[in-house]
């Protein structure tokens, strides 16, 4: 695991904006709750925390989807117990929001995963396996974003700042 | 995979003394809580006021429980952080479970043996 860089010293003169988070992981379930909570960490108390809560449900999401069912595309890995895909995460602070990027080398992601679909009736939804997580990651973003480059899946998505997606009252955005 | 289990009145509490119900835990999560749910009843109380982050794992790992609860058992929940509460608003998962907004208000009246200060 390459680990997410600090900032370099400037000095007294630090970087304007906001923090950032970067991470190459082993889609592995604890490996990718432990990405969840550094990423709590490293953006806690400069983002409103019900954006960090919805952001941190969206990812794992997204990155326990990756655990589950990414595969590395045949011929792409040695035969024999193949490792698991590697995950490229990055996460940015701005007024806007988090503007999210995870990226995965394993085998492209089903178009109907981003597909807006609706739930069955409660009581039926409570007897499937599955299902919820795809649902979850369209209520709770915004922008959301898929593109296959080279051999890789890229899902870009944004998580605004008030859950209605406006900024909450006082803020402004300066660019 | 830590529970506190509690005899009540016509069941078991199962308090879920983990802060993360996600995928790294679902699975063991779901295995004793249905060792639990095999034991004891009708009704299994499970309180979650510990529990500060839940996954669709996690989620799946409770109704999984709730489909394979032995005949007449009910599974209730109670101590729905806000972050737990989401997960069961946004799936309308909120509407299959009785939930109990008030964990302690479902304890039982403490027995003259417990009372403290004596």
């Amino acid at each position: 695991m390459i680990d997410d860089m600090p900032f370099p010293d400037y000095g007294d003169r630090r970087p304007c904006g906001a923090p950032m988070f970067h991470r190459i992981l082993a889609a592995e379930p604890l490996t990718v709750q432990q990405a969840l909570i550094d990423l709590r960490v490293r953006f806690a108390g400069a983002v409103p925390a019900d954006a960090l809560d919805r952001m941190e449900l969206a990812m794992a999401e997204v990155l326990n989807n990756i655990v589950q069912h990414g595969r590395h595309p045949p011929g792409a890995a040695p035969r024999g117990r193949l490792p698991p895909v590697t995950i490229h995460l990055t996460v940015t602070s701005h007024a806007g929001g988090l503007a999210c990027a995870v990226a995965d080398d394993g085998t492209p992601l089903p178009p109907s995963c981003l597909v807006p679909a609706r739930l069955p009736p409660p009581e039926i939804a409570a007897l499937r396996e599955g299902g919820f997580g795809w649902f979850m990651i369209r209520d709770l973003t915004q922008s959301l974003f898929y593109f296959r480059e080279q051999r890789r899946n890229v899902l870009c998505f944004h998580i605004p700042p008030a859950e209605d997606g406006r900024r909450p009252s006082g803020t402004a955005v300066v660019a | 995979m830590q529970f506190h289990t509690d005899l009540i009145d016509d069941g078991v509490r199962v308090r879920v003394e983990e802060p993360r119900l996600d995928a790294a835990i679902a699975i063991r999560f779901k295995d004793r809580l249905r060792d639990v749910a095999a034991r004891h009843g009708p009704r299994i109380l499970l309180d979650l006021t510990p529990v500060q982050f839940m996954d669709s794992s996690g989620l799946g790992a409770v109704l999984a429980i709730r489909r394979i609860l032995p005949d007449g058992h009910r599974l209730e929940l109670t101590g729905l952080t806000p972050n737990v509460d989401r997960v069961f608003r946004l799936t309308r998962m909120d509407t299959v479970f009785t939930i109990h907004r008030d964990p302690d208000a479902l304890l039982p009246p403490p027995a003259p043996d417990d009372e403290a200060d004596r």
